[in-house]
């Protein structure tokens, strides 16, 4: 055994050794347990208010609209819809309609009278977010309505979720 | 007679220079996490995200000499399509740092980055749960997460 042998078995078990320290290792494991479950939020914004004013002559008296309010959607399911009712139905003569539009890939059916009975206004909303969204309030009334005092409705909208 | 003498040195010194194998590495968790379950949103908004601590890690780092050590996390599977489980480990109290908060995946990834030298110290975990709304509904499930204590620069 001559010196450059003895050289070379050192430097292999000082490899080894070097090798054996970089190699270690040791864990830890946690079981991490996660779902997530159905969400269908609406919120709306906005104080709308609506007077008739005038006519054209030999017209009904003319409708008007107010674009104001806004509203607000979150939904993880599919093909949720919003819905719309008021308490008390209008006097007659007077509708009061509402549209709102449609988030993406949703579909609005545009204005709808509002009454006690439950009305679809948008459709289709699939596992989205979206806010900002506009309202629109119209008011139309005949002349047979007559003059019609300052009254309020309270609105309701409803989401109701897919699947 | 030198080459004796030198294998004789050699091997002599090897035991000193094998100390670093000796090095104790150890990590341990204590605790199980809360479920996560995401449940709301304001509207218009993603879902709410859940976070949950309250679970420990104990890193044990001695070294025979100067090594340098990460913490790495990883899951065993993926997570569902549009939710993320990411983990935060509070600062150790010495000079080493943190990656913050990390988001897991099947890749290790460090959590703790520089260790040197550590005689026992317990860090807190913390994760959040996060889902878009684009996820859906997703029911119970469970993911492994695995750290490691690793050795080398």
């Amino acid at each position: 055994m001559n010196v450059k042998n003895v050289s070379r078995i050192a430097a292999a078990l000082a490899l080894v050794t070097v090798t054996a320290v970089s190699a270690q290792a040791q864990t830890a494991t946690q079981t991490v347990t996660f779902q997530v479950n159905a969400i269908n939020k609406i919120a709306f914004a906005g104080t709308p208010s609506l007077t008739i004013t005038t006519a054209v002559a030999g017209s009904a008296p003319t409708s008007v609209t107010d674009a104001t309010a806004s509203w607000a959607v979150t939904t993880n399911q599919t093909g949720a819809k919003i819905t719309a009712s008021i308490p008390v139905d209008m006097v007659s003569g007077l509708t009061l309609s509402s549209s709102l539009v449609a988030p993406a890939g949703a579909t609005s059916a545009g204005y709808m009278a509002l009454s006690s009975v439950s009305a679809d206004l948008v459709t289709g909303i699939t596992k989205l977010a979206q806010g900002t969204l506009g309202v629109t309030y119209k008011l139309d009334a005949t002349a047979a309505a007559g003059v019609v005092a300052s009254d309020t409705r309270i609105v309701t909208y409803t989401i109701t979720g897919g699947t | 007679m030198r080459p004796a003498i030198i294998l004789l040195l050699v091997t002599g010194l090897l035991p000193f220079g094998s100390r670093p194998a000796a090095a104790q590495l150890t990590l341990t968790t204590a605790g199980t996490p809360a479920s996560m379950i995401v449940t709301t949103a304001v509207a218009g908004s993603q879902p709410l995200p859940i976070t949950v601590g309250g679970t420990t890690l104990r890193i044990v780092a001695k070294c025979g000499g100067q090594c340098f050590n990460h913490v790495t996390a990883e899951l065993n599977t993926p997570m569902p399509a549009n939710t993320t489980l990411s983990v935060a480990l509070s600062a150790p109290p010495f000079p080493e740092t943190t990656a913050g908060t990390v988001i897991l995946s099947t890749t290790p990834q460090s959590v703790i980055n520089n260790l040197k030298q550590e005689n026992g110290a317990t860090v807190n975990i913390t994760y959040v749960f996060t889902a878009t709304a684009a996820a859906g509904v997703v029911p119970s499930q469970t993911r492994t997460v695995t750290f490691t204590l690793v050795s080398g620069p």
